[in-house]
């Protein structure tokens, strides 16, 4: 029954593919928790969490338990229905956007069959992240309004205002991106970026669209509501932002899908900039090595770039000072998109000059 | 029935009775999420028809931006929990008596007008095509409406931008 | 005739043609992947009327015509003219199907832009217009007729 084999090896396939890439980020997401409180520890000289286990590596784990042994509240004057919807629909859009993330170069077996690393290779994977990206705000904005509470509801607006406004930003600098790609496949950009140095010049995206990069980068600090962008939860302001009213495992939710968020973002900006899966050295490595240990050599280091840019992130957060919301504005629609903009048009120039 | 009509039967009922949910409803948010999934079902029906790029540019036109620019300004404009004033009951019926009236009207032209499907050439809605069709300037290329429809978009910006402007005679 | 999980669902779903067509793949020692399992699916849904689909158009339509003249609340109006529009890219998407005409999708698009250029003005107005008179109710707005 070669059809049934084959298919429901096929779906068995994705099926463990899926639940490592969600237990996988679920880890990363708690111990980024972890690693934010030890940078944040080290950059202002104290120690950090060091009780729970050799030096507080349990502390993740101590937290989720607090979170889900506190006492769930749900205030009486709010929408029950859009409370309840609002976390689940943060978490869920977070853990969304790692369908279409080519995770390693394809294992190929002795027999021919290919194991992609891959969840969907669907032909328009950075249009997908654009839309799951645009549905994270929902769950900002169901929380905040559900909550009815007057901090929330203007966290709520702070968020949709800006992830509105950021957007734009963004995906004026990856179309720069996509036509000198050529494509809006995840796999055939990272593929397009093999090894490091192609023909007496960088393969890698960041090499070429240096611009695109730092405007993806601060746009995606916006969209990830971290500081210096961290507008809608600031606790100075705000008292706590959109989780406010909040508690026990929902708050967990938020928290959750922010660490998430993150660790994403981090693998999207090495995959579409810093060469995903490739290294400078991958064909020899390829020709000594056999092809599973290939592949693994590609996951990590795809995971290594992400932990060096979630660390980036975290150092970010606790060396600037938050901006003022016209300024966040001002710098989003008056400096970001026009930078956007011309280098799409050098870009299409560049483009055009050397297609003649 | 098989799979394929199974899909359809899903997809429009989501559509339709989160449509009609949200012109029903009297909380103007859960209208809101209900045009939402409305529109989240509309993108689906696109990927159904094998239309994956619109179906994206729907999920981040309509769901990603219009949407969240109405919840917006639902922020703006009301407060939790407020129930919305309704017309009266006459005019209600009314209204449903003529949208259903228009509905048999149309139903019964469509019925009666047999579609043929033709099978002259392949389509393939690639993104390459759409995009070298959508800049063309030769025959069947729409380069002109194209411009236009930038100009109006910038025209809508300037706008929005104008209207929401504070004067600075405005006293409130 | 013995029949394990996978294969009697994919009896239960797929019309019976289809159904042979995989069991003759199957006796020649083919591989059949999903994609493939796919693109059956497809080429039987073909098969379905698109007037099904003209139906869905017209009905969603006229629920949008019903809420415009039901409703007095102006954004509600606003979300009611985005159902119209949205039942016009599903009517034009489904000729575009139905006769292998690209154009129609380009259309589409267009609507899709002049769409989000009017709910963009239209909000701005609706706000402005609580800021002046602390409603979004249309009827206020009837105010110098009487």
């Amino acid at each position: 029954m070669i059809l049934t084999a084959i298919t429901l090896g096929f779906i068995l396939e994705k099926v463990i593919l899926v639940s490592i890439i969600l237990g996988g980020s679920l880890g990363i997401a708690m111990y980024s928790t972890w690693a934010e409180r030890k940078v944040a520890a080290v950059m202002q000289d104290r120690r950090g969490p060091n009780r729970a286990g050799p030096f507080g590596l349990f502390q993740p784990l101590a937290d989720g338990l607090k979170l889900f042994m506190k006492e769930e509240i749900i205030p009486t004057l709010s929408n029950k229905f859009l409370f309840i919807l609002g976390p689940s629909l943060a978490m869920l859009m977070a853990c969304m956007t790692s369908a279409v993330i080519p995770w390693g170069p394809n294992i190929v077996h002795a027999d021919g069959s290919v194991f992609t690393l891959q969840v969907a290779d669907i032909n328009i994977g950075i249009l997908f992240i654009f839309g799951v990206v645009s549905l994270g705000v929902y769950g900002i904005m169901l929380g905040s309004w559900a909550s009815n509470n007057k901090y929330s509801l203007l966290s709520g607006l702070r968020a949709a205002a800006q992830a509105v406004s950021y957007e734009l930003a963004m995906g004026l600098s990856l179309i720069a991106l996509v036509m000198m790609s050529g494509s809006l496949s995840m796999r055939e950009i990272v593929e397009q970026q093999h090894g490091f140095w192609n023909n007496g010049y960088f393969t890698w995206n960041f090499f070429k669209q240096p611009l695109a990069f730092v405007i993806f980068i601060v746009c995606s600090f916006a969209e990830l509501n971290r500081a210096p962008f961290d507008l809608s939860e600031c606790e100075s302001e705000l008292v706590g932002g959109y989780h406010t009213e909040f508690s026990s495992m929902k708050l967990g939710f938020y928290l959750f899908a922010e660490y998430i968020n993150m660790f994403i973002t981090s693998i999207i900006l090495s995959s579409l900039f810093f060469g995903g899966y490739n290294y400078p050295g991958m064909d020899w490595v390829a020709l000594h090595v056999s092809p599973l240990f290939v592949s693994i050599i590609g996951v990590l280091v795809l995971l290594g770039k992400a932990v060096a840019f979630i660390l980036f992130f975290m150092f970010i957060r606790w060396t600037l000072p938050r901006f003022r919301y016209d300024q966040l504005m001002d710098l989003g629609w008056k400096s970001l998109i026009p930078l956007a903009l011309f280098n799409m048009l050098v870009t299409g120039a560049i483009i055009l000059a050397f297609q003649k | 029935m098989n799979g394929a009509n199974i899909l359809f039967y899903l997809l429009a009922a989501m559509i339709l009775g989160s449509g009609l949910l949200a012109v029903t409803t009297r909380q103007l948010f859960r209208a809101a999420i209900y045009l939402l999934f409305s529109l989240i079902g509309m993108a689906g029906m696109y990927f159904w028809l094998q239309y994956e790029f619109i179906a994206a540019v729907q999920v981040v036109v309509y769901v990603g931006g219009i949407t969240v620019l109405i919840i917006f300004s639902i922020f703006l404009t009301q407060q939790a929990g407020e129930k919305m004033l309704v017309k009266k009951t006459g005019q209600q019926i009314f209204a449903a008596i003529a949208a259903f009236c228009g509905f048999a009207l149309v139903m019964v032209q469509i019925v009666q007008n047999n579609f043929t499907a033709t099978k002259n050439l392949s389509l393939s809605p690639s993104v390459t095509n759409i995009g070298n069709q959508m800049l063309g300037v030769d025959k069947g290329g729409y380069a002109l409406p194209f411009e236009v429809v930038s100009i109006l978009l910038l025209a809508a910006l300037i706008g929005s931008i104008v209207i929401a402007l504070r004067t600075p005679t405005q006293t409130s | 005739m013995q029949k394990d999980g996978l294969e009697a669902i994919i009896m239960e779903i797929c019309n019976p043609i289809i159904y042979h067509f995989l069991r003759s793949l199957k006796n020649n020692s083919q591989t059949i992947t999903i994609f493939e399992l796919q693109a059956l699916f497809l080429r039987h849904f073909k098969k379905m009327p698109s007037q099904y689909y003209l139906f869905l158009s017209l009905a969603l339509f006229c629920i949008g015509v019903m809420g415009v003249l039901m409703r007095r609340n102006a954004i509600i109006i606003l979300m009611c003219i985005e159902l119209m529009l949205n039942a016009v890219n599903l009517l034009l998407v489904t000729f575009s199907k139905m006769y292998n005409d690209p154009n129609a999708q380009l259309f589409v698009f267009f609507i899709m832009v002049v769409a989000a250029a009017e709910v963009s003005i239209g909000l701005a107005i609706i706000v402005m217009m609580y800021r002046k008179v602390h409603s979004i109710d249309v009827h206020i707005l009837n105010r110098l007729k009487n």
